[in-house]
């Protein structure tokens, strides 16, 4: 580290000062690039439909109001019930999802497990190949899933790639720890929960989150599962809202044949509602993630 | 005697371990049902499987279902579809992320870099749900934030979002911008790994900056760049069925582009309630892809990198 920042005091040639010139060009780019869209979605949010009708979308509302929020929350019974379903479904997703994947991972970290190499084979085969969406669909309808809360849950809450990494994360802790407390008299249940599982938080906050975004944006299943209107998820929800007013300018002022009217303010309003919760969690986890995906991602 | 003994110690090994193969029995379960359980659910893709009377008695037809989906002009349509999608994405998308991270990499700002860096994951977090409607919305041609900088430019613009010739660039335009931070996580992690020595090295013996990029950095990142084009490969023929699905929606001229295997199974199986001809359709999409994965892990072994096994 010392050796960097002395090089760095170092008076730079003229073609590195363009060198580094076009790395904040392009890094200024791609920064922009990706936050843009965001702050548009919150400023059309905020923004009076008549200041969108006449004046367009600006980057800073050219017209402050809090119509839309005022709307959304005042006809919110579907919107709140979406939520709970998405609650639901989040945490317990999320927390069986990273519980399977730690038990698994835990007895293949150890080389001389017997079968261990059998195992991994299979799970790599898993990750390469399945019976394809039909079969898939015919199983989950057949043991009775169909179009219960546990069709959202149960589907997804088991990721390969995600065992390995945590597997590989438990590889890189020394094994004289689990000797010495073997040598106390622990057994392996114990030295799970009181050795590995505080020594990795990094990997499994990693993994929760990773878990809790999938759950949080998924829809596919509940298109495939969930006929019930009262157990549609936060995502089906809002893709329903994205939908019905998707026709474009000619029907923005006129309301069409669904209850919501159609604004563009609205559908803004709602994606940030639906979307704030997951983008908060995320800067609380993020010194955890990097760190995680960097020592999981070493090839074990 | 000896054997037997052998025997008995190995017994005693997997007696020792009983509580950590106790540990994997929700993993197998979960496994059994979720995964073996559907591949065993591929032979009605041989009949001609009718939901009424299950898979016992429903009539075995061998491979007609095959047959017509080689015959079935639609099958070409799709083929071609998804090969030239996931193509578009590899080729464009693959090395917009390791460029991004070289970039972050040699970033001298601390400031920029972090800001940068939190900035590019974020869209990651959202669901195609959300990166789909606000495309719709900023690209709409009426009101969209697109339509006023091509106006003021002088440029005519055209809804891009249901043009036939436009689609493919808009999903591998859309799923870069999704996807680039995320992804580069994997080289910046490679690249933090890297001998600064060598560099130091390479200064002292006079390397410009391009010579220690293509002689150093590149060679260090090779074999991630290989394990990710893999991994991208064996996903050539899967994982676009959110993104197309809400995309294209129910839009007919766009089907002629956009129906992929996913899309299509999605349609013909789930939505007519037709099981067979789909779950065939799936079969072979399923062994295609398997076979690209063996093949490019092959080739990536010929050329001297680890494969992922």
């Amino acid at each position: 580290m010392s050796k960097i920042r002395n090089r760095k005091k170092k008076k730079l040639r003229p073609g590195d000062m363009l060198a580094s010139g076009m790395n904040y060009f392009w890094l200024i780019l791609v920064g922009l690039i990706t936050v843009i869209p965001f702050l548009y979605v919150i400023s059309m949010s905020f923004t009076s439909e008549t200041a969108l009708g006449t004046i367009g979308v600006k980057l800073i509302p050219a017209e402050w109001s809090l119509e839309a929020y005022q709307y959304l929350f005042q006809n919110a019974r579907d919107l709140v019930r979406a939520y709970g379903v998405t609650i639901f479904v989040t945490a317990a997703g999320t927390f069986l999802g990273t519980m399977l994947a730690i038990f698994f991972a835990y007895p293949l970290s150890k080389k001389q497990l017997p079968g261990r190499n059998g195992i991994m084979l299979y799970i790599l085969f898993s990750m390469m190949f399945s019976g394809g969406l039909i079969p898939f669909y015919l199983v989950v309808r057949g043991i009775g899933l169909g179009n219960t809360i546990w069709a959202l849950i149960l589907p997804s809450c088991w990721s390969s790639w995600n065992m390995i990494l945590i597997r590989n994360f438990f590889q890189s802790i020394p094994d004289s720890l689990e000797e010495s407390a073997k040598l106390d008299g622990a057994n392996d249940i114990q030295i799970l929960f009181c050795i590995i599982i505080p020594l990795s938080k990094a990997i499994i906050a990693t993994i929760a989150l990773y878990f809790a975004v999938g759950f949080w944006n998924s829809w596919y299943n509940a298109l495939l599962f969930i006929d019930d209107r009262k157990l549609q998820p936060l995502m089906l929800f809002l893709k329903n809202i994205m939908e019905t007013k998707n026709v474009g300018a000619s029907l923005i002022g006129s309301s069409s044949a669904n209850q919501i009217p159609a604004s563009e303010a609205l559908r803004m309003a709602t994606v940030v509602v639906c979307t704030l919760p997951i983008l908060c969690v995320y800067p609380f986890v993020q010194k955890y993630f990097v760190k995680g995906v960097m020592v999981g991602s070493v090839k074990g | 005697m000896k054997k037997k003994k052998k025997g008995k110690s190995r017994w005693q090994t997997i007696k020792n371990y009983k509580y950590l193969y106790l540990l994997m029995v929700p993993g197998f379960l979960w496994l059994l049902v979720f995964h073996i359980a559907p591949i065993f659910g591929i032979v009605i893709a041989f009949q001609d499987y009718n939901p009424m009377v299950g898979i016992l008695k429903s009539e075995w037809v061998g491979l007609s279902n095959f047959k017509m989906l080689l015959s079935s002009s639609s099958f070409l349509r799709i083929l071609g579809n998804t090969l030239k999608i996931s193509a578009a994405k590899i080729f464009i998308g693959f090395p917009v992320p390791l460029i991004l991270a070289l970039l972050i990499y040699s970033c001298r700002n601390r400031y920029i870099k972090k800001i940068v860096q939190t900035f590019s994951y974020l869209p990651n977090f959202l669901s195609w749900v959300v990166v789909v409607g606000i495309s719709f919305t900023l690209f709409n041609p009426y009101y969209g934030v697109f339509q006023n900088v091509f106006t003021a430019l002088g440029i005519p613009y055209t809804d891009i979002t249901t043009n036939t010739r436009t689609f493919i660039s808009f999903i591998v335009g859309s799923s870069i911008w999704k996807g680039m931070g995320m992804q580069s996580i994997i080289y910046l992690a490679a690249l933090s790994n890297m001998d600064m020595e060598m560099f130091e090295a390479a200064t002292v013996d006079g390397a410009n900056r391009r010579q220690k990029l293509w002689h150093i950095t590149l060679p260090t990142i090779a074999p991630v760049c290989a394990v990710v084009l893999i991994l991208a490969v064996g996903g050539l023929l899967t994982g676009d069925f959110e993104q197309i699905y809400l995309f294209a929606g129910e839009n007919a001229q766009l089907r002629m582009v956009s129906d992929v295997f996913e899309t299509f199974v999605y349609r013909n199986g789930i939505r007519a309630a037709q099981f067979s001809f789909p779950a065939a359709v799936g079969l072979f999409q399923s062994v295609f892809a398997c076979i690209l994965v063996l093949i490019t892990n092959w080739l990536s072994k010929k050329f001297g990198y680890e494969g992922i096994w």
